[in-house]
């Protein structure tokens, strides 16, 4: 059974249907991130399932238990703030302390495991102080540390990270999970951050419009996108305008400007017909990058290639990786990322991918996208 | 005693109007504020004292000199001018019928206080949390500021006496005529009509102030609505709470306006007895001297209670 | 520049402590308003009426508001001089600017006990009343029992008369109650009221008590019988308006009043109210004309005291607020006005003379003690 079940999860705002008719599940002792851009509705699935929210329709069940109706202060479930929301009037002891005194702990028992707490969280000897005299970093340690401390079934995190520096976020990215596993708790996190959510979580719902595009962990969606907008959304992607020219049993015949090139039928998300405008992606670092030849600049059918020539206009490392920008001829501007080659600016080179690595998406706006997004 | 053409409004003390005295045109300076600033500059506390002059200026001419006199006054016999003497504090001090007002006076204040803290408190949070229109709410809170405050005493004794405004009501709905009128309970709805606004505006400021995620934070973490407020809404605006009290209190142990229309005759509270040593005892040293010692347990009792509040709900709490 | 009438040092000290006292806007005012406003006449200069050369402006206070409004009228137009007055509801408000030094004022209507301090202190000009023609006018009653003279001068003229009769219903008595024990009778009981003022109700449980309510000799007697009747009153009324509107809504049956408010309540309002002095005695006052030293402009300010007191204006007091001049008018009214103004001979009036310090502050503490009981 599901640790946290949502199902057909509605809110409207007056007019605006702020999340429409969402389903997804939490497993017990999972990380997953809920992912979408601002006002896509994620920060109200949240709010409803701590209780801040009534649906307007729709189940949340924690635990198999239906909660929807129930005040916040009755749910088995905590909350780590976006602005953290740590009680200035109290002390960081206090402030961990204070669900444990809410539930009646007596206070021997809540001191102990307030230090525990502390400990968890790497600020022993800080009890005393006020929340205001705490780094931006150690502030998030409390306010997780209030909302663990009360063994919740399931921690919900507001975007807490999104205003520290991307330093401190990346090593409160690696405390949340470390703590996550040590105190075995369920977490479900919300961010616009595909670089967070990508990092921490086990799985990801991905919501745009209040509705859900796709459920999957990190491999699923980064390899096969159920949208366009999944596949722009996590991660880079580069896609390429084109019209569907054949279907057949087993490929797709796509006319992409110039030239027709053949890929996989089930490249396609969804169904795709004759004359469909569409688009074909593909993601930066499976694009290859070489000096341009002389007369290979033809897209080819047969051998299942995309191709084109183009000049290098930006480029920028990345570790290991170096990302260019290519200008290319037929295709507009492209990202590839590639390795140890190394080219100039204003280079001249040619690009390339395999028919087998790209995702063909029916345009937007040309009739019905996909209906059955969720996979 | 013959005819009052008009009557001060309410607080403890009185006096004649301070007109505002202009001191000439100052024309003259026209070109020359450049100048002035550029001297100024050079002389940082020449600066510091022109800006902080005036007020200083304003608390000194305003409120220390009179009390100043009035500390002085106390202490002479029968009239103004008179010998030197402590027996205005001692005749005080030892009458139990002065001593009876001063406690009946506290307690009524502190009963007044509770209320208007109470249903301000209610009100202003009302005010910020349900409501859209609040500045149509806290004109309609100030509003009554724009009468007399003896003309909205008269407007309660129509409303509160028997077969008023009040019975006509109750009588409509089925209900026994209650006659307030000349009773404590028209005391204390008088005073919590009339300093409700005092109340409710600081309240209303502070509660502004207050971040609503920690009150989703205090439900979140399992504390109902009464935990939440007195561990966190109540603390975080505590200053406002206070302000509002203090400004209700003191006004209140000085009333003698509201307690003389509409409290009868078992309602003396010690604004009463002061105004009448100056009104019509012609003793002003003795009501000096009550003063004084109104103003210092007045004031005792309020820092007593900013203590009290402050070690009750810890560190008041910065906002931000 | 103010002018300093008296001039020693020990005197000008305790005014200024006295104007601090009062309040420091109105020492301010003292100090900075004026500039060479006093006149160099005094009004003991004048000794041919009519004065001549008034000054072009007045400035009264005076409390009867709307006789006030008549007087500035009619005495701005017929001696060309733009008066303006400041209605004030207690002495103190005068008396104060008067200790901080005076130099606005011009004339006061003032009452007795007030009269006597500011004489005592030697705040008024002396008037020279014999030669002005509407010092006959003033009734000898009046003119008898006030004390507006200290070794034979003159500082004041009687403006009005002031009684602190019982004012009763009408219609609920047959006729006017001729005891002040009716306001201890419990046949009544929620149906009365009583003055909130120190000296008025003492000095009315005195006489009831039969004793001299300039000097009493049973203080505890008088506490006593206010104590107990403080169960039969509906309320003490501390605000004219609000004891008038006692009578008018008929919350009450007796009670205290003015004769003033009575009078407005009987013919503006209707109410079945008349007023009575009780076989004990009812105490009267008076509120006189002075014009304070300092006045800038004095001769205007004695022009004006004569002329209050001629007859037809004297009427007018009573007419626009049914106060009792000092003069007598029973010639300028209605019968019914004359009926109702009408002091019947037999009526027992006690002047209330200036209370010594001790009586005052006995009775002071007796009606504390009530209120508190």
């Amino acid at each position: 059974m599901s640790l946290l079940r949502v199902r057909g999860l509605t809110k409207e705002f007056g007019d605006l249907v702020a999340v429409d008719d969402v389903d997804f599940d939490v497993e017990d002792g999972e990380f997953v991130s809920i992912l979408g851009p601002s006002g896509s509705g994620k920060s109200t699935v949240l709010r409803m399932v701590a209780g801040f929210e009534e649906p307007t329709d729709g189940e949340i069940a924690l635990d198999d238990v239906e909660v929807v109706g129930s005040p916040p202060f009755e749910r088995d479930v905590n909350m780590v703030f976006q602005d953290l929301a740590l009680f200035p009037h109290l002390t960081v002891a206090e402030n961990i302390g204070y669900g444990l005194k809410q539930s009646g702990v007596p206070a021997d028992e809540r001191r102990e495991r307030t230090e525990r707490m502390l400990e968890m969280v790497r600020l022993e000897g800080y009890g005393d102080r006020s929340p205001a005299e705490l780094s931006g970093g150690e502030q998030q340690r409390v306010a997780l540390a209030r909302a663990l401390v009360n063994e919740p079934a399931l921690v919900l995190f507001d975007e807490p990270l999104s205003s520290l520096d991307r330093k401190l976020r990346q090593h409160m990215q690696g405390e949340l999970q470390r703590i996550q596993v040590e105190t075995d708790t369920t977490f479900l996190y919300v961010t616009h951050d595909q670089e967070v959510a990508l990092a921490v979580s086990d799985r990801l719902v991905v919501l745009d419009d209040g509705e859900i595009q796709q459920v999957g962990t990190v491999e699923e969606l980064y390899e096969t996108p159920a949208s366009r907008f999944v596949a722009d959304f996590i991660g880079d992607v580069n896609a390429v305008e084109g019209r569907v020219v054949a279907v057949d049993d087993g490929t797709i015949g796509l006319d992409v400007g110039d030239g027709e090139v053949t890929v996989p039928r089930d490249a396609a998300v969804g169904d795709v017909a004759v004359d469909d405008a569409v688009d074909v992606c593909v993601r930066p670092f499976q694009v290859r990058v070489e000096p341009a030849g002389d007369d290979r600049d033809v897209a080819n059918a047969a051998d299942g290639t995309f191709s084109a020539t183009g000049v290098v206009r930006s480029r920028s490392y990345q570790g290991s990786d170096s990302q260019y920008g290519i200008e290319t001829d037929r295709w507009g501007r492209l990202s590839a990322e590639i390795r140890s080659a190394s080219f100039e600016i204003d280079d001249r080179v040619a690009v390339a991918w395999d028919a087998a690595d790209v995702h063909v998406y029916r345009r937007d706006g040309d009739g019905s996208a996909d209906d059955d997004g969720g996979s | 005693m013959t005819e009052p053409s008009r009557s001060d409004d309410g607080g403890a003390g009185s006096g004649g109007d301070p007109e505002p005295v202009t001191d000439g045109g100052s024309a003259a300076v026209d070109g020359r504020v450049s100048d002035l600033t550029a001297f100024l500059r050079e002389r940082p506390r020449l600066r510091t004292l022109s800006i902080a002059g005036p007020p200083y200026g304003i608390l000194v001419f305003f409120f220390a000199i009179p009390l100043l006199a009035m500390l002085v006054v106390s202490f002479q016999a029968d009239q103004i001018g008179g010998a030197w003497t402590l027996g205005n504090y001692v005749d005080f001090l030892t009458s139990d019928t002065y001593l009876t007002v001063v406690w009946r006076t506290f307690l009524i204040s502190v009963q007044v206080t509770a209320i208007v803290a109470a249903v301000g408190y209610a009100l202003a949070y009302s005010i910020v949390r349900f409501s859209r229109r609040t500045t149509l709410l806290l004109l309609l809170v100030i509003l009554p500021f724009w009468t007399s405050y003896i003309i909205r005493m008269y407007a309660w004794i129509n409303i509160l006496q028997s077969d008023g405004v009040l019975d006509s009501i109750l009588n409509l709905v089925g209900l026994p005529a209650v006659g307030l009128l000349y009773t404590k309970t028209a005391v204390l709805i008088g005073f919590t009509y009339v300093w409700l606004p005092l109340a409710v505006l600081p309240f209303y400021a502070s509660l502004t102030n207050l971040d609503g995620d920690l009150i989703e934070a205090s439900k979140d973490l399992g504390a109902g609505p009464i935990r939440t407020f007195l561990s966190v809404t109540l603390p975080m605006t505590i200053n406002g709470v206070i302000t509002g009290i203090v400004l209700v209190f003191i006004p209140t142990f000085g009333s003698f306006i509201t307690p003389r229309l509409l409290g009868g005759t078992n309602n003396v509270m010690i604004g009463m007895v002061i105004e009448n040593q100056f009104k019509s005892a012609f003793n002003w040293p003795f009501g000096a001297a009550i003063g004084m010692v109104i103003s210092v347990v007045v004031v005792a009792l309020l820092l007593l209670a900013t203590r009290f509040g402050g070690g009750l709900f810890g560190a008041g709490g910065e906002t931000s | 520049m103010r002018k300093l009438t008296d001039g020693s040092t020990s005197l000008k000290r305790r005014r200024f402590l006295q104007g601090a006292a009062t309040t420091g806007a109105a020492a301010a005012a003292g100090c900075l308003g004026g500039g060479g406003g006093g006149s160099d006449r005094v009004p003991m200069d004048v000794t041919e009426w009519p004065p001549e050369d008034l000054e072009s402006n007045l400035n009264l206070w005076n409390w009867y508001d709307s006789w006030a409004e008549y007087a500035i009228d009619a005495f701005g137009e017929e001696f060309d001089v733009d008066v303006s007055n400041t209605g004030y509801s207690s002495a103190d408000q005068w008396y104060s600017q008067l200790q901080a030094g005076n130099d606005e004022i011009d004339n006061i209507a003032a009452t007795t006990n007030w009269v006597e301090r500011s004489i005592e202190n030697d705040f008024l000009h002396e008037l020279p009343v014999d030669v002005m023609p509407a010092w006959e006018n003033i009734t000898d009653r009046i003119k008898e029992a006030s004390s507006y003279q200290q070794d034979g001068s003159t500082y004041a003229v009687p403006e009005s008369l002031v009684l602190y009769p019982l004012t009763y219903n009408d219609e609920y008595f047959d006729s006017a109650p001729d005891s002040w024990g009716v306001l201890w009778d419990e046949e009544h009981e929620g149906d009365l009221c009583m003055w909130d003022n120190s000296t008025v109700s003492c000095q009315i449980a005195a006489l009831y008590t039969g004793q001299d309510p300039i000097q009493p000799d049973d203080y505890d007697e008088i506490e006593e019988v206010l104590i107990q009747q403080k169960p039969l009153l509906q309320t003490y009324w501390g605000d004219y308006q609000q004891g008038m509107s006692l009578f008018v809504n008929e919350d009450v049956v007796a009670g205290p009043l003015t004769m003033g408010r009575t009078y407005t309540a009987r013919f503006q309002e209707g109410a079945p109210v008349h007023y009575t002095a009780p076989q004990e005695g009812a105490m009267y006052t008076s509120d006189l004309f002075v014009i304070p030293k300092g006045a800038p402009n004095p001769i205007a300010s004695l022009q004006f005291t004569n002329w209050a007191s001629e007859t037809e204006n004297a009427a007018q007091l009573f007419e626009t607020m049914g106060y009792q001049p000092a003069v007598d008018i029973s010639d300028e009214l209605s019968e019914e006005d004359a009926e109702f103004t009408n002091w019947p001979d037999e009526w027992n009036l006690v002047f209330s003379e200036t209370l010594s310090d001790e009586v005052r502050s006995r009775y002071d503490e007796i009606w504390t003690a009530v209120k508190a009981a």
